[in-house]
This record gives structure tokens, sequence and C-alpha cells, in this order.
């Protein structure tokens, strides 16, 4: 087992959608104040790992999270759609509550596309591809760090593991504002949750 | 009254020196002695005498009434004319002349056929689209007697009260004795034609019609309701309402025979003819013209030689300040009539004055809003539609008749003579000459028919129904009906809309209706009041006999019609509303209530047009009805059973025997009074709805009143509710009897165990163990175990990441 993380994988901070626990999908929502304070404590520790490339998720969110980090760091931010997280459709904006069943339905038929937005296969195969480039890359330049979402670190979360432990977006592996790491793991990779935001934090 | 009236014959009249007759003077006095009105004709009666006026008060009076004829001339026959020509219209005679003179004649009345054969002119035809919407606009504001509500004009006043509640009663022998329903009808027609309407309200006394009272031996009267159209009535056109009018005419033309009956003392003086005022000649000929329903101004000999004009004037005192009386007159006449005159001509002889208000005899009704007293009829605006249909009707006759097309043969070619001679070919054939080179097809050729405009069509068929409906507002949505217009079905929510907004238009005019005949019934107890003595009774259908006491009316009341914002349905619709009640009960709670009162099912079959129908509980009703007569004329008596056990108790007393206690607790248990008419303690009544209906009474208006009014009252109010309670009673034991229904208990068999569902089975006819039952759980329970717990399998193409 390797020590040290060949990246980092970000959630970005809380949205006013987080806070009302709603689906975002590819909603641009803003981050909050509080999500605000959360990227900047993300950053503060980001900036200790001797990051050498940032990529983020084209969404608003992200791109506001990234930019905390790169801005200590110095590191222009790669937006990538690889990145971004699963095309919930309709569903976009409906609580997790009401919309459980009808996620838990798409999840169970993976291949079923989701009204206006993509299917779990797809977006499993989108998450697979960046982060199978990405990763082998990571463990020759890195660390990397990637700013992404929920949905997102769920699939990646599954996809290493080999195994459907987590339901995407329905199950938080890392809070908004936490870190995650990537080790090496034999033939694969192991992600690890190494950092969760405690206090809200205002923006200096 | 008067005393004396000399009645001049050809032989009491002083004679000259050549055997002639001198003429009298007026006479001073009139002897009315052997005058009873009522005799030979009905007479508009008052408790008011006869006014004596003496010769210049006569003078004077008679100078006011010219006044009045004689004034606003010029906009009263303007409006005179317009009523004419719309009767006129309406009765179908609607191709008229301007009349020399004033009014109006037909072409052709002076043809030697004489006037009827005048009438068959094809000139002359009319499509009468006014008397037809007439017909529906009457129907509708005809539908239903305006109901009314009287109330004290001072509440504290306890003679006021009691008119207002006698006034209540006395109001439908008001409706039945004056033909309201005719007279509603009168009304709507002289809406259509006139517009405003002079409602008269008094006794008539009339032997004829309502008999002789046996006790006085004179003929007995009642209160009357007429009314008059424009051409019957003249007032002062520039007044806005009726308090701002100080004259007001009535003209009717009597044959001479009754006038002379209904004025008996004048009877010699009385002469056929006009009261001889010029400006009013003409309205006079526009009523008998209209009235005879004769063409033109066409008027028979006879009835110009028979007919005299009862004119009739009420003054407000207001009037005698017109500026041609002096002021000694003045007071005079205020002295005679100071609540205001009524002076009353035949012809050009006086007959009688009165004092009189105008304001408790008539009342002034506009069947829509305006100014001033010549307004637009309802179906003014009909005229001008009514003469374009007219005429281009005739105009598309005139097509239909005389563009059949000629025939023109070629002469020489064709045997014109033999073809002219055929009787049954249309058109005329004739001849023309033909040029060189003509070709053997033209040697014949018809003319091309004339076509009407087509938008004539269009026109004609528009202003047949669409455009009369919308002036007048007689449109055939009224009675629910589709639209002629309509394409196709209509939906019943469409139509049902259409009728409630011509309802609504004609809404105007039952409006003003209502407030007419409440104004008249108002009258009507007045006149009551003054002219009528002890019980006035009658029997009303649906009501029974309604007596008061014509002294109960002597009090000050304010009548209105009954608030009721909807327009009174039709039958039609009565009766859909009453199915709708009968086939919703079982649905709806509140019209199962509906349907459980019996008075309410009487009401709601015979809405829904089941009248042959007996229905449960009426027979209970009418016999309970029966017996509220009864139980209301004295209080409660005495128990006959409490009586008897006393009666027994005196007698062991008496006879010195010991009273057993169980006999004395027994008569503590007996109440001290019953209601006077016994209630069976047996099932022969049904006494729940016998129970209902004392309850009714007693919660209602007449219960409320005797549970409040004098001792007597109370008593009766007591009497009944121990005859309520006697048929509740009896009601409750009769059910504790009767065999109890045992309570129902619905459980589900997957609530039983597995045993009871085998007992449940088996009463089906089918015989599971219960361990069936038993196996049958523990498999769903596996199931349900199974689907939570065992994980959905995991698809083996899912996909991993791996180190590449």
């Amino acid at each position: 087992m390797a020590d040290t993380p060949i990246a980092y994988v970000s959630r970005h901070g809380e949205t006013a959608l987080n806070v009302e626990s709603a689906l975002k999908g590819w909603l641009d929502a803003p981050l909050t104040e509080k999500g605000m304070g959360q990227a900047e404590r993300q950053a503060e520790v980001l900036a200790t790992l001797g990051l050498t490339k940032i990529f983020c998720s084209p969404l608003l969110r992200a791109v506001q999270t990234a930019s905390f980090t790169a801005g200590i760091v110095g590191i222009e931010p790669i937006q990538d759609r690889g990145l971004a997280t699963w095309h919930v459709g309709i569903f976009e904006g409906v609580s997790k509550e009401d919309a459980k069943d009808a996620i838990q339905l798409f999840l169970d038929n993976p291949s079923v596309k989701m009204p206006d937005g993509e299917s779990i296969e797809d977006f499993e195969q989108r998450i697979a591809e960046f982060f199978t480039m990405r990763l082998a890359q990571a463990e020759k330049d890195g660390p990397y760090c990637f700013f992404t979402h929920n949905s997102s670190i769920s699939a990646l979360s599954n996809m290493l593991s080999g195994q459907r432990r987590e339901v995407v977006e329905l199950s938080d592996v890392i809070p908004t504002g936490g870190i995650a790491a990537v080790y090496v793991d034999g033939g694969s990779y192991r992600l690890e949750a190494i950092f969760e935001p405690t206090d809200q934090e205002t923006p200096k | 009254m008067p005393d004396d009236v000399a009645v001049e014959t050809a032989e009491s009249k002083p004679q000259d020196s050549e055997g002639k007759n001198e003429d009298k003077k007026s006479v001073q006095s009139v002897d009315m002695a052997n005058f009873v009105p009522g005799q030979y004709a009905a007479f508009d009666y008052s408790a008011e005498p006869f006014a004596e006026p003496d010769d210049e008060q006569k003078r004077v009076l008679r100078e006011l009434v010219t006044l009045a004829s004689r004034r606003d001339v010029a906009s009263r026959r303007f409006e005179v004319e317009q009523r004419w020509e719309q009767r006129l219209f309406d009765r179908g005679y609607q191709h008229l002349l301007p009349r020399r003179g004033g009014g109006w004649s037909l072409p052709g009345e002076k043809s030697v056929w004489g006037p009827l054969a005048s009438a068959d002119s094809a000139a002359l035809y009319s499509t009468n689209i006014i008397g037809r919407d007439r017909d529906i606009l009457c129907a509708a504001i005809a539908r239903e007697v305006p109901k009314v509500e009287f109330f004290p004009r001072k509440p504290e006043d306890p003679a006021s009260m009691r008119a207002a509640d006698a006034a209540n009663d006395y109001k439908y022998i008001y409706e039945k004795t004056s033909g309201l329903r005719d007279l509603l009808m009168e009304v709507a027609d002289l809406y259509c034609s006139d517009e405003r309407v002079l409602f008269y309200t008094c006794h008539v006394k009339d032997a004829e019609a309502f008999g002789i009272d046996e006790q006085t031996g004179k003929p007995r009267g009642a209160e009357i309701t007429r009314v008059y159209g424009v051409l019957e009535h003249k007032v002062p056109m520039q007044a806005q309402y009726q308090k701002d009018m100080d004259a007001i005419q009535v003209f009717t033309e009597l044959d001479i025979a009754v006038a002379r009956a209904k004025y008996p003392w004048a009877a010699d003086k009385i002469k056929p003819g006009t009261p001889g005022i010029g400006e009013i000649e003409l309205d006079m000929i526009a009523r008998v013209n209209t009235r005879l329903a004769l063409l033109g101004s066409y008027v028979t000999g006879d009835a110009l030689q028979r007919d005299v004009t009862e004119q009739m004037t009420w003054f407000r005192p207001s009037a005698f300040f017109d500026e041609t009386v002096t002021k000694d007159m003045r007071e005079s006449l205020l002295k005679l009539y100071p609540k205001g005159c009524l002076i009353v001509y035949c012809g050009q002889e006086y007959c009688f004055s009165r004092n009189e208000a105008m304001d408790e005899k008539l009342k002034v009704s506009h069947a829509l809003p305006g100014k001033g007293q010549n307004r637009r009829s309802l179906q003014a605006s009909e005229i001008p539609i009514q003469k374009r249909l007219n005429a281009w009707i005739d105009l598309g006759d005139a097509f239909i008749r005389r563009t059949v097309p000629r025939r023109h043969y070629a002469a020489g070619v064709f045997d014109i003579e033999a073809l002219q001679a055929q009787d049954n070919t249309p058109g005329k054939s004739s001849p023309f000459e033909i040029q060189a080179g003509i070709s053997v097809d033209q040697l014949c050729f018809v003319e091309p028919t004339p076509t009407p405009q087509p938008m004539m069509i269009d026109f004609i068929q528009s202003f047949f129904g669409e455009v009369p409906a919308s002036l007048s507002g007689a449109a055939d949505s009224l009675f629910s009906a589709k639209a002629e217009d309509d394409p196709g079905p209509t939906p019943v929510g469409t139509i049902t809309i259409r009728r409630d907004q011509a309802l609504a238009r004609v809404g105007l005019a039952w409006n003003a209706a209502k407030v007419a005949f409440a104004e008249a019934a108002r009258h009507a107890v007045i006149a009551a009041a003054e002219c009528r003595e002890g019980e006035i009774s009658e029997f009303i259908p649906g009501k029974g006999v309604v007596s008061v006491n014509a002294n109960d009316l002597k009090g000050d009341v304010l009548c209105y019609p009954e608030y009721d914002a909807a327009f009174p349905e039709a039958w039609p619709e009565r009766e859909q509303r009453n199915r709708e009640i009968i086939a919703g009960s079982a649905q709806n709670p509140f019209y199962a209530s509906l349907i459980k009162i019996p008075k309410n099912i009487r009401t709601i079959a015979d809405g829904a047009r089941m009248s042959n129908l007996d229905v449960p509980g009426e027979a209970a009703v009418k016999k309970q009805l029966m017996e509220l007569e009864q139980l209301t004329q004295s209080g409660p008596v005495p128990n006959p059973n409490k009586l008897e056990i006393e009666q027994e108790i005196a007698t062991m007393q008496a006879s010195g025997q010991p009273v057993p206690p169980d006999i004395e607790k027994q008569l503590e248990g007996i109440p001290p009074l019953v209601s006077s008419v016994p209630v069976a303690q047996d099932a022969s009544e049904d006494h729940q709805t016998e129970a209902q209906t004392c309850f009714e009474w007693m919660n209602d208006e007449d219960g409320q009143k005797f549970k409040n009014g004098t001792a007597e009252q109370q008593a009766a109010f007591q009497n009944v509710f121990l005859h309520w309670k006697g048929h509740t009673d009896m009601a409750g034991k009769l059910t504790a009897q009767s065999p109890q229904i045992p309570p129902r208990l619905n459980i589900g068999m997957k609530d039983l165990p597995p045993a009871g569902r085998s007992q449940a089975a088996a009463k089906t006819g089918l015989m599971i163990p219960p361990g069936e039952f038993d196996k049958k759980d523990q498999v769903d329970m596996q199931r349900k175990i199974h689907e939570k717990v065992v994980p959905k399998v995991i698809p083996e193409t899912y996909r991993k990441i791996t180190r590449g």
C-alpha cells in the first residue's frame, strides 16, 4: 500500500441547493458564504500538498471552489467535462427525499437515460474514462487535484472498489468542502477521505 | 253621501207655454236616496262621501280638468300616435299611412269591397315578428305573480304591527279577487307596446260579481286593481316621478247604458261622446280603433253612437294653486278636498267628486328607466325592423311572383298561338323576329331569371330572428331554446348561460312590475281597511280558508316585493330542479334531508309533475294540520287517567280503605294535563310525521306568535306542545319494541390467524385446512425478507477503474 497519495479529489463547497438537500445536476448554483469558507479552508490544506495540476468540473460551484486553491498555489485550473456531475435532467432542483425512488429506478436500470439527462452508464463511463487517464498521469506527474461533485466521487469510489457501495447522488462520500486522497492499491486505486471542514469560516 | 238625486224625465221637466221642456240648470244637491253602489253596475266605492261643490266650484274644477287635458299637447299627441302605431303593428296592421287629423289609416280601407276585402290585399300582408316577440316577452314576464311582503311603517305602534300581520294574510285574498295573474299578463302586454302603465286600485262594489250581503242587503265589494296603458291615461309629460304630478287622468269608453247605470243620478244628462276637449279627441279615436281591432281609423257608426268617455281626474291639493284659481276659491276647494280631489265626468256631464288622495289609489309604473314620462317601450325598437322586413319580404315575394322568365320563339317557325293556348306553361310565350344567319338553337331563348340580391336573404333571416330579439330581449334562449343560427348541438351549459342573460334583460321590466304590484297591494289594503267591515274570508287554493278582520288592516303599513334575485323560473326549469333533488337524494345528504320532510315531498313531487302519486306521510301531515286547527282553539285538558286514579283514591279514602303506596306513586308519575286532541296509544297513527308537523308549527312564525302571545294563545301553544310530546313518546315506544338489527362487524381475512381464515373459508364452502394458510404466510414472509436483505445482483460487466 502506497503512503503518498497520487491525487486528491475535492468536493466543492456548499451551495444553496446543498442547504436544501436538493439534486443539483447541472444547475449552476454558486457557493454560499459557508461554501466559500469551506473552499478557503480546503485551499489552505491543499496548498501544503505540492499539487502539480488542478482539474475542475466546468460547473460554477466547482470552478469557484478550485479558484481558491488556484489562487494560493498559483496553478490555473483545467476545466474538464469528465468531472461534471451526473446530469439528472428533469430532477434538477428536486429534493433528494422526493426523488429518491426515481433515482433508485435509474440506478437499477443503468442503461436507461434520465429524461433530459444521462443514464448512469453514460455517466460512469465518462467518469471512468477521465479518471483512468488522469490517475495514470498523476502517478507519473502528480499529485493532481480534482475539484468535482458528490456523484462523481461516489461513482469513482464504486468503480475503484468494483462494488456499488455508494448510491450515487443519494449518499455522501465526503461532505461539501471535503478532500479525499487517491492511493495506489495494487492493480487499482483506493480512495480515502482525509479532510472534512468543521466550522463555517467566512472568507478573509 | 248626498241625499237627493233628481232624475229628470221628459214628463217631469217643467214645460213652457208651447208644451216643450225647459232646460234645467245644474242641480245643487244630488238625491242619492235610491242609489245603491254596485247594484246595476260596478262602482268605484269609497268611504268618503260625495263632495257637494257649488256651481262656481264646479266651473273652476272643470277649468282645471280642461287645463290638465290640454297640457303638453304636442308631446301627448306624439306618445298617443307612437302607441297607436305600436298596438296596430302588434295586431298585424303594419302598412299604415298617416291620417289627416293625426293617427293612422291603412291603404285600401275605402275600397268598394269594404274593409275586409282590402285586408286581403297582398300589399297589406305583414310578417308579424312584433306579435311573435310580444308573446315571448309576455310569457317570460308573466310567469309568476310577484310575491309581496308587508311591514309595519311604525314598528313600535301596535296598530301598525297588527295591520302588517293582517295584510300578510289579506294579500292572498286580494290576489284571488283581483285576478292578479291575468293582470300581470295585461301589464306585460302594455310594457311591450306602451311602456308606461297606470295601476288603479280601489274597492269596487258589484252585486253581479260579488253578490249581496245577507245582513245589509247591499252589494258586496272587493279590492280590484285595473291597469291602463298610455292611450287610456294621461300624466304631465315632464314629471320624472309620480309625486311631481299634480294631475292624473284616466279615460274609459263606456257603453251609454252602463254609464247611466253607474251614475244614475246623472242618467238623463249623460250623452254619448267625449269630454269635449279637442286636444284629447284623438286619444279617443286611438283607443276605439285599437280596441275594435279594425283597419285604419274605420270606426263603426254604432260605436260612436253608444260610447261615452268616462274621464276620471285626480288632483293633488297643489293643483288648486294654479293661477286661474283665486285665493278664496282655493281655500274653499282645499276645505272640500283636503287630501286631493277625484272628479268624474261622463262625456261632458259632471258625475261626482270626492276627497281622495291619488297616492292611495294610483301607481305609475315604467317598464324601463328613462327621462320624463314618454319612454321607449320594450318593442319600440322593433318597429323599423318590422317595416324593413315587410318591405324586403314583399320584394322577395315580387321576385317569386313576377320573375318567371319569358320565352321567346322565332315567329314563322313556331306556332305561337298554339304555344300560348297551353295553359300549364309557366311564363308567357312571345314571338321575335329572327335575323339572317341565326342557328336553330337560337330560334328560341329563355330570359335569364333575375335573382334578388343575395344579401337580401341574409338580411331577411337576420331581421327575422337575431336582430329583433337583440333589440327587444325576446330571445329564443329565454325558454332555454337553441338559437336559430346555432349550427349543430349546443351544450346545455351554453343554453343555460344564454337563458340567464336573456332573463337578466327582461328582469328590468319584471322588477318594475314587482314594485308596482307591491304598491297596488298596499293600496288594496288601504281600500279594504276603509271600505270593508268585519271578517274578510276567502278560500284560497293551497292555503285553505284565509280570514282577516278588516279592523286589523287599519294601520300604517309598507309593502315591498319579496326579495328574490332570480327571475321566476319556467315549469321545465322547476321540473328539472325537482327531479335533480329526487335523483340526488341518494348521494347528497342535504337533498336526503329535504326528502325526509313529508311536506317537502309533496312540493317536490308536484314540481316534478308527479301530482297524481301519493307521497308517504302526506296523509299524516294533512291530518295533523287539521288537528292543529283544533289544538290552537283551546288549552290542554286535565289528564283523564289522572282524574280516574284520583277518583279511585277518593273512593278508597271515603270507604276507609288504605290507599296502596304504589297507586300514589303511580299518580305522581302521571302528567296533570294532556292535549285536547288525544294521541293514539298504538301504531295506528304515523307518530313520527305528526310529531314533525307539530314541531314545525311550534317553531315557525305562527307558533312563536302563540308562544309569546296572549294567555289564551300561550295555553294553545302548550296544547300543541303536549300533543307533540305525546306523538314523540309514542314513536319512541314503538321503535323500542321493534326488533333490533344486530351490529355488524367487518374483519378482513388477512387479519385473522390461519385457524380463523380456515373457518371463514369453510362458510363459503371452501375447505382449506389452517396449515395451508400457515404455509402461505411463511412463504410470503420469506419473500419479503429476501427482497429486503438480498442485495441486487451486481452485473458482471460492472465497470472498474484499474491502473493501466
